[in-house]
């Protein structure tokens, strides 16, 4: 009841923050926040209602005031609507304890990993190629069977193995090729799964919306860029309503733009309250993915060097050491060197591209800024990677 | 009309969507029909039609290998379609009895496209048929039957040679002109010779030689005729002895029958130059009838000479009986249980095989294919060098255990490839399980002294059918639960 309650308060809360972002102008982030909470409904009406806004914005292109005016009556419709919720939002859904796995082939050795994973939890895996990334989304998806340790995965209805498969998505860095139109696809998936007739059309054009599909919905596989294909390749999974999705770099060939929406989009309907899952998250975009994520992983050699654990239990933690920046400077690196000596700079490097400076750990960023800025040196960019899985790349 | 039932089946019926069953059985359907009717344009009644199944009948027409190769293009297509999506290795929610469903599409899909031969001699048969009245047809064939026996088929037929095969023909009977003063009853049977239309003389023991020592007379009867019966399907069965000798004896029925078979040749448009009068002088009063025994009218004893009509007289006896026994075996026609079942098994190979490649990767596929070319040879080996060896009762014990190894195999890999071969190898190597029994019963029954031949005879095709269904059983409760269970291991 405490539950029902509390979800109902922060569908509340919200509706009223995609409100806030319509009234701060920024329509499209509102419209993607406006058709969460309504697949959060899982009201078919609903669903058409959104997808004849959208339909209109396409045909119409309405101004702001117009676009809010009916957005608006869409977000009363959503809100009496209510949210349907099927599972419950923070339940532990996976815990892997000790896991290892062998190649003797290749001499490599994954683990022994510890981790756990909460529905509407992203955990993000890091580390550079050939470090285990794959193995274990692939051993956490039940495609590769473990030389040591132990998956447990607390969901319901799982009593064979295919059943738990079943509610395990896996999405391989290349996703494989598919036939036909991409409605046609979402549709015989969401069919697979019992949702049939007009639901089926309703709920499948509301994730093609969702997923920024819309003009793309009857083209087919070789039609698509890179990143509309992942896209497809999320709403495809995300109309499975898996409990676990796990995805291998999906950011791979992805645009800079694309690759923030796709995440944003991750993060967001992960967390729906209605249907909470848990996520993980390959990527050799780190800041990306420290950006969604609640916890990351960092393998190298096969090894969990450190999980970021921000969401709970801090004990897992590896505080940092130093405090390290990562900058980009025309200046020369005597000057830099100079400048920096100031606040006791421990280790510059460079790597043909970017600065490294690493200082003690006391050091902050506005001591830093300012330093440089007396010195008179233009920065192009910097970055804190303290925190960040970035510092064991250029510590390594 | 068409996107809307694709999208109704897409939404509402995946798996019949995904196995495109109804766009495969409509394209199915419309070879079926264009079959049928490629087998109705082919029945040409003039053509000499002879075949003893359907099968046989189709196989043997040109049009075999154009049908043979349009049921392999429909099969490919629609197989391309079919791979297009697998909700199965997708790990969509796929529960046994969908698995088990889609492995029956298969098993329909390839019976039905392998069975367009039954279509077209349907096609044939119903062509055969057309206009057939069943009542007319069964008393022109008594009628026929009745008769034939004294009939001449053509003028070219009157020869010493085509005496008692198939073909009557007149003889007359001639005491030799040195024998001519004595009285009959000093007459002995090498007296007398006959002499053929031709003017050849035979004597009595060459007619015998060449006869086989069948009766034979004047009146060209003969014991040994082709006939036709309304209740014999195989042709050959056809030569058989039901001339009666009663039909000899009553003129008068004689006279009216021969009326009413002259009457069916003019309405079936039979070539023929005969009129029951100038047959009825012909064959009661020939010139010498030493056969009165046959004969109850004793008027007819004395009769003189055959007259020359008699040589004169023919029917175009080929065409009649091929219209009596097209019309006779097309409407007896049915689809012969050993086909059937054969078509049964070839589809069931067929659905098999797709089945092992829809339920597992390429890779294992790939491998049990190659693995079952190897096995082939090896087990061919061993079965040669145990048969050598002179303990040939042993192979069956051989071939089981090899079956029930891959089983065991499947269950006992831990490597998810060569579980999935194995598992592969015992499906498709399944069948050939009711021959290994087929084997046992074999040999069990000959230590029984029991007559196995004519067992399997009687019983082959129930045998095959009740293995059929026991391995669709053992599809669904073996091995879908086993490809399930399979497709859900980690490598």
């Amino acid at each position: 009841m405490q539950q029902a309650e509390d979800i109902k308060g922060r569908f509340a809360s919200r509706l009223k923050e995609v409100a806030e972002i319509y009234q701060q102008g920024d329509s499209q982030l509102a419209l993607r926040r406006l058709m969460d909470a309504a697949i959060d409904t899982a009201n078919t009406d609903i669903f058409d209602a959104v997808t004849a806004h959208i339909e209109w914005l396409e045909n119409a292109n309405p101004d702001e005031a117009q676009n809010w005016e009916t957005s608006q009556t869409l977000l009363n419709r959503i809100a009496a609507a209510g949210v349907a919720p099927r599972t419950t939002f923070g339940e532990r859904i996976l815990e892997a304890s000790g896991v290892r796995k062998r190649y003797t082939s290749r001499s490599f050795e994954l683990g022994p990993v510890d981790t756990v994973l909460a529905r509407g939890e992203m955990l993000g895996l890091v580390g550079e190629n050939g470090n285990g990334k794959t193995t274990l989304l692939r051993i956490l998806a039940q495609e590769l069977s473990v030389d040591e340790g132990s998956i447990e995965y607390f969901l319901p209805q799982s009593g064979n193995a295919y059943d738990l498969r079943s509610k395990l998505a896996y999405i391989p860095q290349r996703t494989p090729k598919w036939f036909g139109s991409l409605m046609d696809n979402l549709k015989f998936t969401l069919s697979c799964y019992g949702v049939k007739g007009q639901a089926n059309e309703s709920y499948v054009l509301m994730m093609v919306a969702r997923m920024g599909l819309w003009k793309y919905k009857n083209m087919q596989w070789n039609e698509l860029s890179s990143g509309y294909k992942m896209r497809f390749e999320l709403a495809r999974t995300f109309l499975r309503r898996p409990d676990i999705l796990l995805l291998d770099e999906p950011l791979a060939n992805l645009d800079m733009q694309a690759q923030q929406t796709i995440l944003e989009d991750l993060k967001s309907l992960a967390g729906s309250l209605a249907n909470p899952i848990g996520v993980v998250l390959s990527s050799q975009q780190l800041y990306e993915v420290e950006k969604v994520s609640d916890r990351v992983l960092f393998l190298r050699r096969g090894q969990p060097l450190w999980q970021d654990q921000r969401a709970a239990d801090p004990g897992d933690v590896l505080p940092p050491e130093h405090f390290i920046i990562e900058f980009e400077t025309q200046s020369p690196r005597e000057e830099l060197q100079a400048a920096l000596a100031k606040l006791s700079v421990e280790k510059i490097s460079f790597n043909g591209g970017t600065y490294v400076a690493q200082f003690p750990v006391e050091v902050t960023m506005p001591a830093v800024m300012e330093v440089l800025v007396s010195a008179g040196i233009s920065l192009l960019y910097i970055r804190d990677i303290s925190k960040s899985t970035r510092r064991f790349f250029v510590q390594s | 009309m068409i996107r809307k039932w694709h999208k109704y089946l897409l939404e509402n019926y995946p798996l019949l969507w995904n196995m495109r069953l109804p766009s495969v059985l409509l394209v199915i359907l419309l070879l079926h029909i264009f079959h049928y009717f490629i087998g109705y344009v082919h029945f040409n009644s003039s053509s000499d039609a002879y075949w003893e199944n359907p099968a046989g009948l189709f196989f043997s027409s040109s049009f075999a290998l154009f049908s043979i190769i349009g049921s392999f293009v429909v099969f490919i297509l629609w197989l391309v379609r079919v791979f297009r999506n697998n909700p199965f290795k997708s790990f969509y929610p796929f529960s046994n009895g969908q698995l088990f469903s889609q492995f029956l599409i298969l098993l329909l899909v390839s019976f039905l496209n392998i069975t367009y031969y039954y279509s077209y001699t349907m096609g044939f048969v119903h062509h055969g048929l057309k206009g057939v009245n069943y009542t007319n047809l069964k008393n022109g064939t008594k009628l026929y039957n009745r008769l034939v026996g004294l009939m001449n088929d053509n003028k070219e037929s009157y020869g010493i040679e085509f005496r008692c095969g198939t073909y009557p023909f007149p003889l007359r009977k001639f005491v030799d002109p040195e024998k001519q003063g004595l009285s009959p009853e000093m007459l002995k049977p090498s007296d007398f010779f006959y002499e053929a239309n031709d003017g050849r003389r035979f004597s009595n023991r060459q007619i015998d030689s060449m006869t086989g020592g069948v009766s034979y007379s004047y009146l060209n009867y003969c014991n040994n005729y082709p006939v036709l019966s309304v209740d014999v399907g195989d042709p050959r069965e056809m030569y058989q002895t039901n001339i009666q000798e009663d039909v000899l004896s009553d003129p008068k029925q004689l006279r009216a029958d021969m009326e009413a078979f002259v009457r069916l040749l003019d309405e079936e448009h039979i070539d023929h130059t005969i009129t029951a009068e100038a047959w009825f002088n012909a064959v009661y009063h020939p010139p010498y009838f030493p056969v009165s025994q046959l004969i109850a009218q004793s008027s007819m004893r004395n009769a003189q000479g055959i007259p020359e009509l008699s040589k004169g007289y023919y029917i175009d006896r080929y065409a009649l009986e091929r219209k009596f026994r097209i019309a006779q075996q097309v409407r007896r026609f049915r689809v012969e249980p050993g086909v059937l079942c054969g078509m049964l098994y070839a589809a069931l190979g067929m659905s098999l095989l797709i089945f092992t490649f829809r339920a597992t990767d390429r890779r294992v596929w790939l491998i049990t294919i190659i693995g079952a070319a190897l096995i082939s040879l090896i087990v061919g080996a061993f079965s040669a060098l145990i048969a050598f060896s002179g303990a040939a009762e042993s192979l069956l014990a051989f071939y089981s255990f090899i079956i029930a190894s891959f089983f065991v195999m499947h269950l006992l890999s831990t490597r998810k490839s060569w579980s999935g071969a194995a598992l592969n190898w015992f499906t498709l190597s399944l069948p050939y399980f009711s021959l290994i029994i087929l084997g046992w019963l074999a040999a069990d029954r000959h230590s029984g002294k029991k007559d196995f031949e004519y067992w399997f005879r009687e019983h082959a095709t129930e045998y095959f059918y009740l293995f059929f269904i026991a391995y669709i059983i053992v599809v669904r409760l073996v091995l879908v639960p086993a490809y399930r269970r399979w497709q859900a291991m980690a490598e």
